[in-house]
């Protein structure tokens, strides 16, 4: 698919629900369309599952974790990012984006979708999150 | 013989799995844990008989938090605590908020427990009498003030209300409207006791959107409390002339899916929102120091809940419950 089809017809998602389980090693996230009712889960690992939740939290971690020092690259770099996109699904995969502006540019950087939004939730207010109105449609 | 034992030890375990699935409000298993954030507004008018109306306001942020213990079929045993309290504005003197605030903070560690049944009833609250205890401190006559003003019902009903969003009955037999009895604490004035009709407007596959309605009638402090009480002012003869009470609420419906295995984790609890408004108008007499005057009041109130994302699935034997800090 290309880019600009999926830019096209993404539809706006909210992050509605974190399931942190310590009874299995199925950690979920479930987004949520913000002027819609469809909404679909993704698995993410433990880690990622934590960081997220420890965000909604609001408890900073002592020293930056990964994501910390993600958000402090970019911006150290100049960068500028806009928004993380959920492009597509393949053999049960999803697949993400996440939009950095840097020097009037707009970079695309591949990323897991469970890093694209610990990386939203690390800002105040959280990065947009989007999501391919193709796999909106498949999953929900 | 040994093939009629083995389908039968396959049906008990098909029933026991389908119900445990049906028999806990909002599905929930014992080592849950999920936040609720309820945003109270409120405005009281007073105007004494000759004096020019006093307003105050207040808008406080409350998250309690819930911690699911032990389930049993007719039973969900939950510990409740205050997990924060925000208070966004208020027109009241701020030392007594602040004192207020701090006292509220001492909650934190009060074991509140609640046994919920598969409709979302509160069946029995443990914690009321020491928390009150805890937010008065050494203070005995506090104590005895904010029993008058907080009674057990009104405690029961502030940390149950979310649970308003339960549709009792199976799905056979599942019900598009419900009543719960509510009521909502008017501090010395008395209270407003409601019973809510819950009315499901409309669904989704996976989501209803429920109004409340219902009739709140004015509970008033007993003159027998008044005798006994403390306080220096007291209200009497208090008569409501306007009320209303309205709400609407969203409330997630347990997943239908044949394969179990097609979900990956079961989105529970099923509540998602839930707002509620109150408001009344009427006359007493406050008497203050011996002294009696007619006063006129206007009180509304505004309580918005909503479900925390983050939840929490945890190890059952890992719960531990908080004790209550020396004293």
């Amino acid at each position: 698919m290309g880019k600009e089809r999926w830019l096209a017809v993404a539809v706006k998602m909210e992050l509605t629900r974190v399931i942190v389980s310590e009874i299995n090693d199925q950690q979920a996230i479930y987004l949520k369309e913000v002027d819609g009712a469809r909404k679909f889960p993704i698995l993410v690992g433990e880690f990622e599952a934590g960081i997220i939740n420890r965000r909604l939290l609001e408890e900073p971690p002592f020293r930056p974790l990964t994501h910390d020092l993600l958000r402090l690259t970019i911006e150290s770099l100049g960068g500028e990012p806009q928004e993380v996109v959920v492009t597509e699904m393949k053999d049960h995969i999803y697949f993400a984006v996440l939009k950095v502006k840097q020097n009037d540019q707009l970079l695309e950087i591949d990323c897991r979708p469970s890093d694209a939004v610990a990386l939203s939730v690390h800002y105040d207010p959280p990065l947009p999150i989007y999501v391919a109105e193709e796999v909106l449609t498949e999953v929900s | 013989m040994r093939i009629r034992l083995q389908h039968l030890m396959v049906v008990v375990c098909i029933s026991f799995k389908c119900a445990s699935a049906q028999s806990t409000v909002w599905g929930l298993q014992s080592g849950d844990r999920f936040s609720v954030i309820t945003t109270i507004d409120s405005e009281t008018v007073i105007q004494l008989a000759d004096s020019a109306p006093v307003t105050s306001t207040s808008k406080e942020q409350l998250e309690l938090e819930y911690l699911v213990g032990r389930v049993r079929p007719a039973e969900t045993e939950m510990q409740v605590r205050v997990a924060s309290f925000v208070r966004i504005g208020s027109s009241g003197n701020s030392f007594t908020d602040s004192m207020f605030d701090q006292r509220l903070k001492l909650l934190e560690r009060i074991p509140i427990t609640i046994r919920v049944d598969p409709n979302g009833v509160v069946t029995n609250l443990s914690g009321y009498r020491e928390s009150l205890k805890q937010f008065a401190g050494p203070d005995r006559k506090m104590l005895q003030i904010l029993h008058e003003a907080w009674p057990q019902q009104s405690f029961e009903s502030w940390i149950g209300r979310p649970f308003w969003l339960t549709k009792p009955g199976d799905d056979n037999e599942a019900r598009e409207s419900w009543e719960r009895i509510d009521q909502l604490s008017l501090g010395l004035m008395g209270g407003l006791r409601t019973v809510a009709t819950c009315r499901i407007d409309s669904q989704t596959d996976d989501s209803a959107k429920v109004l409340v309605s219902g009739a709140a009638r004015l509970i008033a402090p007993s003159p027998s409390d008044n005798d006994a009480s403390p306080r220096s002012v007291s209200f009497t003869d208090v008569e409501v002339t306007d009320r209303s009470f309205a709400g609407e609420g969203l409330m997630l419906l347990p997943e239908k899916t044949e394969d179990e295995d097609s979900k990956p984790v079961q989105l529970r609890p099923w509540f998602a929102s839930l707002a509620l408004n109150w408001s009344v108008t009427g006359k007493a007499n406050i008497t203050n120091s011996g002294r009696s005057q007619n006063v006129s009041f206007q009180h509304r109130q505004k309580q918005s809940s909503e479900l925390q994302p983050n939840f929490r699935m945890g190890r059952p034997a890992a719960i531990s419950f908080p004790t209550p800090p020396p004293r």
